[in-house]
C-alpha cells in the first residue's frame, strides 16, 4: 500500500511539473487583430459596486456603438483582484481587457503574460493622441507599450481646508521643502483642539517615501535593486519619528487605519488634518468629511520636495492591458480605444479610477454640469501638473506590493520602539533584496 | 435512543486476526471504505507527501519547482525572524484562549444544566457569536470597540479610568483583542459540554448529596471525572483548531498580521508566503513544520490524558 | 432554605442574562448598523436613531458588478447543500465500515483516520491547490464538494462511528437472519436509528460550509461564483467608496438561514451529541 501511495504521489508531482512546464512555456505568439470590433470579451477591473455600475454604462455604450461586440464586466475589490491576478495568469483565465496598474504590471510584462500593444497603436486601432507622453510612458516596460493608461493618480498633499483655516495658520504652498513642511505642521498643531493631529504618519507609506526619494534627486529603483542609499532612508525614518515625538502626527496605533477604507482614515474622520492622497481619493475623503460635518473641502498642494524645481508628485497610472493569450484582440483594442477617447464614456465613468487620460475626455467632463465639483477640481489640478511638467514618473519592478507591506511593518516596529533606526533601515534593505529579486 | 453504552477508547480496538475474517467481510469492508480510501490517498495522503517534496524546492506559481534541498528549512530556522514571531504569536494565542474558552464553556454549561427557564433561548444566544465570528462586519465592530476612541475606552471612562489607548492598534495588546474574539465564541464548546452533562446519571449526584457532599465537592468528584473524556475531546479539538486559526486574524488585520506582526498567526504567515508572495516551496516547508508541532502537541495531550481522563469502563 | 435557593437562582439568572447581553451586543450592533447611514459607520452604539435608512438593504441586494446578492445566497446554499449530502453519504458509509465490519487492518486505518483529524489543513493546502488547478477545478465548486464526497471530514466519521457502536448488534443479527447483507443492514437498521447523529452531521456541515471563507478565497475568482463570505468582502474597496451599509445589511441577511437552522434543530443537535458517547 505504501508503494502505491508513493507511486501515485510521484504521478501527481510529475504531472504537476509537466503541466506547469507547459503553462510556463506558453504556446505560440500573440494573436493578430482581425480589425473588426464584433467579438465577445470580458473586462476585469477592481472597485466597489458603485464603480461597477459606472462601468456597466460604459460597456452598454460600447455595445451600442459596435453591434456584435459584447463586454462582460468582472469586478473584485482591489486586494482580492491583485492577490488573484497571478493565479488567473497561471491558469490561463485572464480577461481580454485586463485592468492593470503601473505598480504591479512589471512582473506580468516581463513574464510575457501581456501582449505588446505597439502594433495596435501604430495602425490606429488604439488612438493615443490625446494622452500626454509622460503619462503614456507609465505603460512602457523596457521600451514596449504594454498598458494604455486610462486613469492617472498623482500623490499630493491633501488637507482639510476648513480645519487649517481655523488654526490661523496660512494655507500650504506648492513649493515647500520638507523642513518648511515640518514648520508648517507645527504651526497648525498649535491651533488644533485636543485629540486632533496635524498629520497622518507618512513614514510607513511606500509612495510618500517615493516622493521623498525623488525629491532628493535619487531614484527609487535601479533595475532590481533600490536606487537610493541607506542614509536617505534613515533620514526619512528620523523625520517622521521626530514629528510623532513633537505630537504633530497621529499616534502610531492609528497606522492600520490609514491604509484601510478611505472613509475610515484619520483624515476622513477628522482626526488628522493633512495627509498624502492620490488625486482620485480626494473626492471620496471630502464626501466622508462633509457627511460627518467635519469640513467642507479637501484641498491639495504638491508634495514637498527638496528642490522646488524638481517635482516630487509621483505619478501612478491605472490602465488596460491585453493578455498574450487573448484571441479577440480587435475588440479588446477597440474597447480600450473607446474607454480612453470616447466622450460619452468619459461622462459616464466620471474619472472614477484616476483622472481620465484623454484630453478630449477631460474637457468634456469639465464642461458637463453633472460632473461632481471634486472631480472637476481633480481634473484641473492634474492638467496643471502635466502642463507644467510637475510630475515624476517611476517604473515599479516586480515585488512592489510585498515591499509596501514590509515598509509598513518595519516602520511600525520602529514606531513602537521594537527596533532602532539603523536596524529598521537594514531590515528594509534586506526585505528589498528578497522582494525584488 | 436512551442506551448509552460505554465503549472503550478507539485506540483500544484490537486489530482483527486474518484467519477469522472471511474474504467476503474483507471485501465488504473495503467496499464501504472505498470513498474514504480514495480520499485519503488523493486528497490527504498524496498531498501530504507532495507538500514534503515541494518543501525542498523553490516554486512560484508562474514557473516550475526547482530543487533547492534544505534551503527553505535553513532559511526558516536561521534567517527568518518572522517565522519565530508567528510561532510565538500562535502559541500565546493558544495558551491564552484554550483555557479561557473551556472554562467559560464549562462554567456556563454547568450553570444552565440545572433546568434554567428559557434554556433553548440562552443556548441560541450563546451560540450566535460562533455563527458570525468570522465576518468582515465583526472586524469593523472589533476595531470600533477596541480603538483609542472606542467603546471599551468609553466604558472605562464612565468607570473613571480615562484613557485613549488603542487596544487594537498597539502591538502589545492587539493579539489579546483576538483572544477576546475567540473566547466570545465559546458557544460551540458549551453546547458539547451541555450534551455531556446530560449523560451523567442523576443518581450519582443524589448519592453524593445524601453523603453530605457540597456543590464544590460534587463538581470535583463527580462532574469533572465523568466529564473528562468530553473535556479531553474539547481541549484536543480546540488546540488543533487554535494552531490553524486564520480567519479572524486575516480579516481584522486586513491580511497584514499587524500591527507590527502582533497578530501574525502561523497560518497567516504561511498564506502570505504562499499566496501573496507566491513562494510556494517555502509555504510548504512551513506547513510541514506546523504538522510536526501539532503532532507533538497532540501526543503530549494524549499522554496527559492517560493520567487524567476517566473512561467509564476503567481503561 | 427557600430564600437561599431562590437567591442562588436569581444570581444565576443575573449572570446568564448579563453574559447574554455581552454575547448578543455585536449582533444587535450589526443590526443597528445595517439601518444606519454610511457616514456614521464608526459608531459603536446600537441605535441608528436619526440616521435610520434602509438604503443599505437596497444597495446590498443589488450586489456586486451586476451580480445580485440573491445569487451569492443561492451559491452558498447550493454549495452547502451538496456538502451536506456528500458528507452524510460518505461519512456514514465509512463509519459503518469501521463500526460494523471486521476487515484486515481496520485498527490501523481507524487510527490513520483519526490522525487526519489532527492534521493541520495547511500542510496539504499548497499541493492540493496545485492539484486542483491542474485538474481545472479553479472557479468551480469541485474543491468544496469532492473532498466531502471522499469522507475527508474525520470529525463526522468519528462522531458516527461512536453512534453506530451504541446500536445493539442483535438488531444486525436479526436482519442477517432475514437475509440482509451489509448494505441492507446499513440502510434498514443503522441509518434509521441514527437520526440525531445524522442531523448533527447535517447541521454542522451546513453551518461550516455557509461560513467558510478560506476555501472560496483560494479557489474562486469569478464574482458570479462567489459565496456569501467572499461576496461580503467585495463591499469594502480601499481605492474608492466602500458600501458599509450594504455590508452590514447583507451580513444580517446571511446570518438568518444558519441561525434559523440552528434554532429549529438545536434540540436534535444536543441529542445527537449526547448520545454519541463522546465519553469514550
Amino acid at each position: 500500500m505504501r508503494s502505491t501511495i508513493r507511486g501515485r504521489t510521484s504521478a501527481i508531482a510529475v504531472s504537476a511539473v509537466a503541466s506547469l512546464a507547459l503553462v510556463a512555456c506558453g504556446g505560440g505568439g500573440p494573436a493578430e487583430s482581425t480589425g473588426e470590433v464584433n467579438e465577445a470579451i470580458t473586462y476585469a477591473f477592481w472597485g466597489s459596486p458603485a464603480r461597477a455600475e459606472k462601468v456597466q454604462k460604459i460597456t452598454d455604450l460600447f455595445e451600442a456603438r459596435h453591434p456584435g461586440a459584447t463586454v462582460t464586466a468582472d469586478v473584485a475589490d482591489y486586494n482580492s483582484y491583485v492577490e488573484r491576478l497571478t493565479v488567473r495568469a497561471a491558469g490561463g483565465g485572464l480577461a481580454c481587457a485586463l485592468g492593470v496598474q503601473s505598480t504591479f504590471i512589471a512582473p506580468y510584462a516581463e513574464q510575457d503574460v501581456l501582449r505588446p500593444l505597439d502594433d495596435l497603436i501604430a495602425n490606429g486601432e488604439i488612438d493615443v493622441s490625446g494622452i500626454p507622453p509622460e503619462v503614456l510612458d507609465a505603460g512602457r516596460i523596457d521600451g514596449t507599450q504594454y498598458m494604455i493608461p486610462t486613469g492617472t493618480f498623482s500623490r499630493l498633499l491633501a488637507y482639510n481646508a476648513d480645519a487649517v483655516a481655523s488654526t490661523g495658520a496660512p494655507a500650504p504652498t506648492d513649493d515647500m521643502t520638507w523642513a518648511q513642511y515640518a514648520d508648517w505642521l507645527r504651526a497648525i498643531q498649535r491651533g488644533l483642539p485636543e485629540g486632533v493631529y496635524a498629520s497622518e504618519i507618512e513614514g510607513s507609506n511606500m509612495f510618500s517615501l517615493t516622493s521623498w526619494v525623488v525629491g532628493h534627486d535619487a531614484r527609487m529603483f535601479d533595475g532590481k535593486r533600490l536606487g537610493f542609499d541607506r542614509a536617505l532612508l534613515a533620514e526619512w525614518f528620523e523625520f517622521w519619528l521626530a514629528r510623532t515625538e513633537e505630537g504633530v502626527t497621529v499616534p502610531p496605533a492609528m497606522i492600520p487605519e490609514q491604509s484601510g477604507s478611505l472613509e475610515l482614515t484619520p483624515l476622513a474622520l477628522g482626526k488628522a488634518v493633512v495627509a498624502t492622497r492620490d488625486i482620485p481619493h480626494i473626492p471620496v475623503t471630502e464626501q466622508a468629511l462633509s457627511a460627518n460635518g467635519l469640513g467642507s473641502t479637501v484641498a491639495s498642494v504638491s508634495t514637498p520636495s527638496e528642490d522646488p524645481a524638481r517635482p516630487a508628485n509621483v505619478l501612478g497610472t491605472n490602465g488596460i492591458a491585453i493578455p498574450a493569450d487573448c484571441d479577440e484582440v480587435a475588440t479588446a483594442g477597440g474597447f480600450i480605444d473607446f474607454f480612453v477617447g470616447d466622450v460619452d464614456a468619459a461622462l459616464a465613468f466620471q474619472s472614477d479610477n484616476g483622472i481620465v487620460t484623454g484630453s478630449a475626455a477631460q474637457e468634456a467632463l469639465l464642461a458637463d454640469p453633472s460632473t461632481p465639483d471634486g472631480t472637476k477640481r481633480s481634473i484641473e489640478t492634474f492638467r496643471e501638473l502635466t502642463a507644467s511638467g510637475d510630475v515624476a514618473t517611476t517604473t515599479y519592478p516586480a515585488g512592489l506590493s510585498t515591499l509596501t507591506t514590509e515598509l509598513r511593518r518595519i516602520y511600525q516596529e520602529l514606531a513602537f520602539r521594537q527596533t532602532s533606526v539603523d536596524q529598521a533601515v537594514d531590515n528594509f534593505f534586506t526585505a528589498a533584496e528578497r522582494a525584488l529579486e | 435512543m436512551t442506551a448509552t453504552i460505554q465503549r472503550p477508547p478507539p485506540r483500544a480496538v484490537a486489530p482483527a486476526r486474518s484467519h477469522s475474517i472471511s474474504r467476503r467481510e474483507n471485501l465488504a469492508g473495503y467496499l464501504f471504505l472505498s470513498p474514504w480510501l480514495l480520499g485519503f490517498v488523493l486528497i490527504t495522503g498524496g498531498p501530504v507527501l507532495a507538500s514534503l517534496y515541494l518543501s525542498f524546492t523553490d516554486y512560484s506559481v508562474l514557473g516550475s519547482p526547482d530543487w533547492t534541498g534544505t534551503e527553505n528549512y535553513e532559511e526558516m530556522l536561521t534567517s527568518d525572524p518572522r517565522f519565530w514571531t508567528s510561532l510565538s504569536v500562535t502559541m500565546t494565542y493558544l495558551l491564552a484562549s484554550v483555557p479561557l474558552v473551556q472554562v467559560a464553556a464549562l462554567t456556563l454549561a454547568v450553570l444552565m444544566n440545572r433546568g434554567v427557564r428559557g434554556l433553548a433561548v440562552y443556548r441560541a444566544v450563546f451560540y450566535i457569536p460562533s455563527l458570525i465570528g468570522g465576518s468582515v462586519a465583526i472586524a469593523i465592530l472589533w476595531t470600533a470597540v477596541f480603538a483609542g476612541d472606542g467603546l471599551l475606552n468609553g466604558l472605562l471612562g464612565a468607570a473613571g479610568i480615562r484613557t485613549d489607548y488603542s487596544w487594537i492598534g498597539t502591538p502589545d495588546t492587539a493579539l489579546w483583542t483576538l483572544v477576546v474574539l475567540n473566547v466570545w465564541q465559546f458557544g460551540a464548546a458549551m453546547i458539547i459540554y451541555l450534551a455531556g452533562l446530560r449523560q451523567i446519571p442523576a443518581e450519582l449526584y443524589e448519592a453524593a448529596t445524601v453523603d453530605g457532599a457540597g456543590p464544590a465537592r460534587r463538581f470535583a468528584h463527580i462532574t469533572l471525572p465523568m466529564l473528562s473524556p468530553v473535556i479531553f475531546f474539547n481541549v484536543l479539538m480546540n488546540v488543533v483548531g487554535a494552531f490553524q486559526a486564520f480567519n479572524t486574524a486575516y480579516i481584522v488585520s486586513n491580511g497584514t498580521g499587524g500591527p507590527a506582526d502582533a497578530t501574525l498567526f502561523y497560518t497567516l504567515y504561511l498564506y502570505q508566503r504562499g499566496f501573496v508572495d507566491f513562494d510556494m516551496g517555502y509555504a510548504s516547508a512551513l506547513g510541514w513544520v506546523l504538522l510536526l508541532i501539532v503532532a507533538a502537541a497532540v501526543a503530549l495531550l494524549f499522554a496527559i490524558s492517560r493520567r487524567l481522563v476517566f473512561y467509564g469502563d476503567n481503561t | 432554605m427557600i430564600s437561599t435557593v431562590t437567591r442562588a437562582q436569581f444570581y444565576r439568572h443575573l449572570l446568564l442574562i448579563s453574559m447574554g447581553v455581552v454575547m448578543f451586543y455585536p449582533l444587535a450592533w450589526m443590526l443597528g448598523a445595517s439601518f444606519r447611514d454610511d457616514s456614521a459607520i464608526g459608531d459603536p452604539g446600537v441605535w441608528p436613531g436619526a440616521q435610520f435608512t434602509v438604503s443599505g438593504y437596497a444597495e446590498g441586494w443589488r450586489g456586486v458588478s451586476g451580480v445580485g446578492f440573491w445569487r451569492f445566497l443561492l451559491n452558498s446554499f447550493v454549495v452547502a447543500a451538496f456538502c451536506v449530502a456528500a458528507n452524510l453519504l460518505a461519512c456514514s458509509l465509512t463509519a459503518y465500515a469501521f463500526a460494523r465490519i471486521r476487515f484486515r487492518f481496520r485498527g490501523l486505518l481507524f487510527a490513520l483516520m483519526l490522525a487526519t483529524l489532527m492534521l493541520p489543513h495547511h500542510v496539504i493546502l499548497v499541493p492540493q491547490y496545485v492539484l486542483f488547478r491542474e485538474l481545472g477545478w479553479i472557479d468551480t465548486y469541485f474543491p468544496f464538494v469532492v473532498p466531502k464526497l471522499l469522507a475527508t471530514d474525520a470529525f463526522f466519521v468519528f462522531l458516527l462511528v461512536q453512534f453506530f457502536r451504541a446500536i445493539p448488534k442483535e438488531l444486525d443479527e436479526a436482519a442477517r437472519i432475514d437475509g440482509c447483507g451489509h448494505l441492507g443492514i446499513f440502510f434498514r437498521i443503522i441509518l434509521p436509528l441514527s437520526k440525531p447523529a445524522l442531523a448533527t452531521t447535517a447541521i454542522f456541515t451546513f453551518i461550516y460550509s455557509w461560513n467558510d471563507f478560506f476555501t472560496p478565497l483560494i479557489y474562486l475568482t469569478e464574482p458570479e461564483l462567489y459565496t456569501v463570505p467572499l461576496a461580503l468582502r467585495a463591499f469594502i474597496d480601499t481605492t474608492s467608496n466602500s458600501a458599509f451599509g450594504a455590508l452590514f445589511a447583507m451580513s444580517v441577511l446571511s446570518l438568518l438561514p444558519v441561525l434559523g437552522i440552528f434554532i429549529a434543530f438545536q434540540r436534535l443537535l444536543v441529542e445527537g451529541i449526547s448520545t454519541t458517547g463522546l465519553r469514550g
